[in-house]
């Protein structure tokens, strides 16, 4: 999983952008399957039919732009009926017709076209959802009745408060905490992620379950927390299909722009007519429909939604459920990103970096020591220790069915392996080690203590070895800085995003590693409670914050920040507090939807620019046309040549 | 423009109007190629691209549009 | 209607009484029909307003226009027009649209 995590970096590095990198990723990691796809073959069929339903006036209506060009084309659809009917037109009837019905047949798939465009974008998020759909299925739930006995009822019939029961091979029949028992489940029919996770209740994050996953082993009880139809596939079906999409504040911006333009252009084109009557060069109806729809944005007019939809849908094929398009553009606007150093910046487990000897031992004899003291070490900085004494050549030399292992607690802070000759080898935190040996008669060298502030200095955890009274050295645990971070870091600083990165750990260790991962800023030893200080000062500036998190004690600052990014594997008050859920609980993702939102803005920028510039182009490609129909050009040129010639023969 | 007729300009205009909006779907859905640039830099360079490509581009469109069409 | 305005209150027998529950309904259901489908409404009134546009138009433009041309011309404005109040709306309530 970790080395998974590790490889998938670099890809995303090179190209933020969506869909690529998600394709090149999916064949690093075999495992890996991402959230249900539905065939996108249908998607065009149902686009184009989408299209022509879409030509309805209470659809088009939604959409200033296209509904100038929807009345456009009724209007010339009744020339092409009689060219007469607006006024008696002098060109040959017959050849008029053909015009006019050109210039509607043109401008009737100029609407479709656009609706198309929109129906496309939206079809990718439907299919998604009848994927999603598919997953959840009516099942039959083991209610637990007061009396201990248990009733089978439908899981649509489950209310808030009550209590199921299921066993291994059921369907979870509704979102839930555990309250009792130990099991696996495959979360893979909303995360993508095949292993299955282990479920317990008591801990904040391993005990909510999702309606609609799989349990692979044991038996839980949980206790509903959402009524039929409000789960959080629900919602996310809700979502994805765009059923709550309404425009987002930039996106009306936009079109007040856009209908502002429209309105001038109308208006001109309006008044163009009496002028041409004025100069003796009267122009036809359709003739100016034409001119109006040129000079009206119609590009980006088409494409406004489809290019907010596609924002979207960008981010779902990220994994991750925007609960509006605001939260997606909003992750464009972002000026703070408020990062956790553990998971996010370095990787959740310390690794052993070094051995620093004391008290005149070598590096082997403390490699040795080390390895016996982590043989039954069963966590990644015990195997990472083991992995470092083999490098430097330490080997264990006694039977390890004969030795003991000694469990890591809270209180000793310790852990380690009494050997089958009596002796006990320990290693844990600096000064539990030194009370151990004190305890056992020795004493306590001035050169532990500079080991000590050694490694601190260089941001890394220090762990003390000892045997018996004797300390050897200090193990070196060093915070790996996940790959690319930096660069990532120095993109988003160029963009004007700065970073601030909350650790609990002290004021050393942290900024040691805010400087190598190259953060703009660190908050030590940091209380959940402080991320929400962070984010109100940041917001006091006139910030934009994002912030990912995943306990209960997060959903306060998660729902203060602008963009709160929530763990799929988090609790369920975290979720609900955010405005987006990442369903791989990756937190480094945060990054890549501030791409994704700066991506969404600069199209829209860039696309509406093209459209305006458009019709500038198009503007002097029709006007001088229309002038020259009506002969009024060549009568220009016509009195200039002879100007000319009178000059010249004066 | 020399085009054939102030008929086929207009009609040759329609047709890149409803055209480009199909052929700017891709780029609609998938985005524009992102580069991690400060607001400034993007702007001149989405200005140069879409700006100036905005202006041009309708013109080469209209006046390819207008030799293909049959009638004059 | 001018059919049962002239019917005398005596005849008030059980079929009678039947047609008019009948056409209550209705005209019950057009004026909530009217009241739900704003758009032909509003197209109607606009045609039956354009009925006394009509003859301005043809009396300022003269004998060029015929009288149904002109009836058609007045249409246009009117769509124009209906067009810039419809934009001046959305630019000041966007979110409804």
């Amino acid at each position: 999983m970790l080395t998974d995590d590790i490889s998938r970096y670099p890809e995303f590095m090179q190209t933020p952008q969506g869909s690529n990198s998600l394709s090149s990723s999916s064949h690093t990691g075999a495992s890996r399957r991402h959230t249900p796809k539905a065939s996108m073959g249908g998607l065009y069929q149902r686009a184009i039919r989408e299209a022509f339903v879409k030509l309805n006036p209470r659809t088009e209506v939604k959409n200033p732009v296209m509904f100038i060009v929807w009345v456009g084309t009724i209007v010339t659809f009744l020339v092409t009926l009689d060219p007469n009917l607006f006024g008696t037109v002098q060109a040959d009837p017959a050849q008029q017709r053909l015009l006019n019905g050109l210039i509607t047949f043109i401008l009737f798939f100029t609407l479709v076209f656009a609706n198309f465009a929109e129906a496309v974008a939206e079809g990718r998020g439907k299919a998604q959802a009848d994927a999603l759909r598919s997953t959840r299925s009516d099942t039959i739930a083991r209610k637990l009745l007061p009396n201990g006995s248990t009733q089978e009822i439908s899981s649509t019939e489950l209310r808030r408060g009550d209590q199921v029961k299921v066993v291994a091979g059921d369907m979870i029949p509704a979102d839930g905490e555990v309250v009792k028992g130990v099991a696996s489940v495959d979360e893979s029919a909303i995360t993508g992620e095949s292993a299955p996770v282990l479920k317990q209740p008591g801990t904040d994050i391993m005990s909510s379950v999702t309606g609609g996953t799989r349990i692979l082993s044991d038996e839980l009880i949980i206790n509903v927390t959402s009524d039929p139809g409000q789960g959080f596939i629900d919602r996310m079906i809700a979502l994805v299909e765009g059923a709550e999409r309404s425009k987002t504040p930039n996106e009306i911006a936009l079109t007040v722009l856009l209908t502002v333009l429209t309105l001038v252009f109308l208006i001109v084109v309006a008044t163009v007519s009496p002028l041409a009557n004025y100069v003796q060069a009267p122009t036809t109806i359709a003739i100016l429909i034409s001119l109006l729809v040129a000079l009206i944005p119609t590009t980006i007019g088409g494409l406004l939604s489809a290019i907010g939809i596609a924002g979207m849908d960008r981010v779902a094929q990220f994994n991750v459920i925007a609960t509006s398009g605001r939260a997606v553009e909003a992750c464009g606007d972002i000026n703070t990103l408020v990062l956790d150093k553990t998971g996010t910046i370095t990787l959740g487990n310390r690794l052993a970096d070094q051995f620093i000897p004391v008290n005149g031992h070598t590096v082997e004899e403390v490699a040795q020591i080390a390895l016996a003291a982590s043989v039954f070490d069963e966590t990644p900085e015990g195997k990472s220790i083991v992995i470092l004494a083999e490098k430097n050549r330490a080997s264990v030399n006694f039977k390890t069915a004969d030795a003991t292992g000694v469990e890591f607690t809270a209180r000793t802070r310790m852990s380690g392996t009494d050997l089958p000759n009596g002796k006990e080898v320990r290693k844990g935190a600096v000064d539990a080690v030194k009370g151990f040996v004190r305890s056992r008669g020795g004493v306590v060298s001035t050169q532990l203590d500079e080991a000590y502030e050694r490694v601190s200095r260089l941001g890394g955890t220090p762990l003390a070895v000892c045997q018996d009274s004797e300390i050897y050295g200090v193990i070196y645990l060093k915070d790996i800085v996940k790959a690319g971070l930096r660069e990532r870091f120095d993109q988003l600083r160029r963009m004007g995003v700065k970073t601030i990165m909350l650790t609990g750990d002290n004021q050393i260790t942290a900024s040691v590693i805010a400087r190598e991962a190259g953060v703009d800023d660190f908050i030590a030893e940091a209380t959940p409670e402080d991320k929400i200080d962070v984010i109100r000062r940041e917001q006091s500036e006139g910030k934009l914050v994002a912030m990912t998190g995943d306990g209960t004690n997060d959903a306060p600052a998660l729902a203060q920040a602008n963009v709160g990014v929530a763990m799929n594997s988090g609790t369920q008050a975290a979720k609900e507090a955010a405005n987006m859920v990442d369903l791989d609980s990756d937190p480094t993702k945060l990054i890549d939807l501030v791409t994704i939102g700066k991506q969404l803005l600069i199209t829209r920028g860039a696309l509406t620019t093209f459209s305006i510039a458009n019709d500038i182009a198009k503007y002097f490609a029709i006007i001088p046309t229309i002038l020259q129909q009506q002969g009024l050009v060549p009568s220009i040129s016509c009195s200039l040549k002879v100007l000319d010639r009178q000059s010249f023969q004066r | 423009m020399q085009l054939k007729s102030p008929r086929s300009a207009i009609i040759s205009a329609l047709i890149y109007n409803a055209l480009i909006i199909p052929a700017l779907i891709p780029l609609a859905l998938k985005g524009v190629q992102f580069r991690p640039l400060t607001a400034n830099q993007l702007l001149r360079r989405n200005i140069l691209i879409f700006g100036l490509g905005g202006v041009i581009a309708p013109f080469i469109a209209i006046k390819i549009i207008d030799i293909l069409i049959p009638f004059a | 209607m001018k059919r049962f305005q002239f019917q005398p209150p005596t005849l008030r027998t059980q079929a009678s009484s039947q047609v008019w529950a009948q056409l209550l309904e209705t005209i019950a259901e057009i004026g909530f029909e009217w009241r739900k489908q704003k758009l032909p409404l509003y197209l109607f009134l606009g045609l039956c307003f354009n009925l006394v546009l009509a003859p301005v138009v043809f009396a300022a433009t003269g004998d060029e226009v015929s009288r149904s041309q002109a009836y058609w011309l007045a249409a246009l404005v009117l769509a124009t027009i209906a067009l810039a109040v419809y934009l001046f709306f959305v630019m000041f309530v966007p979110e409804k649209f």
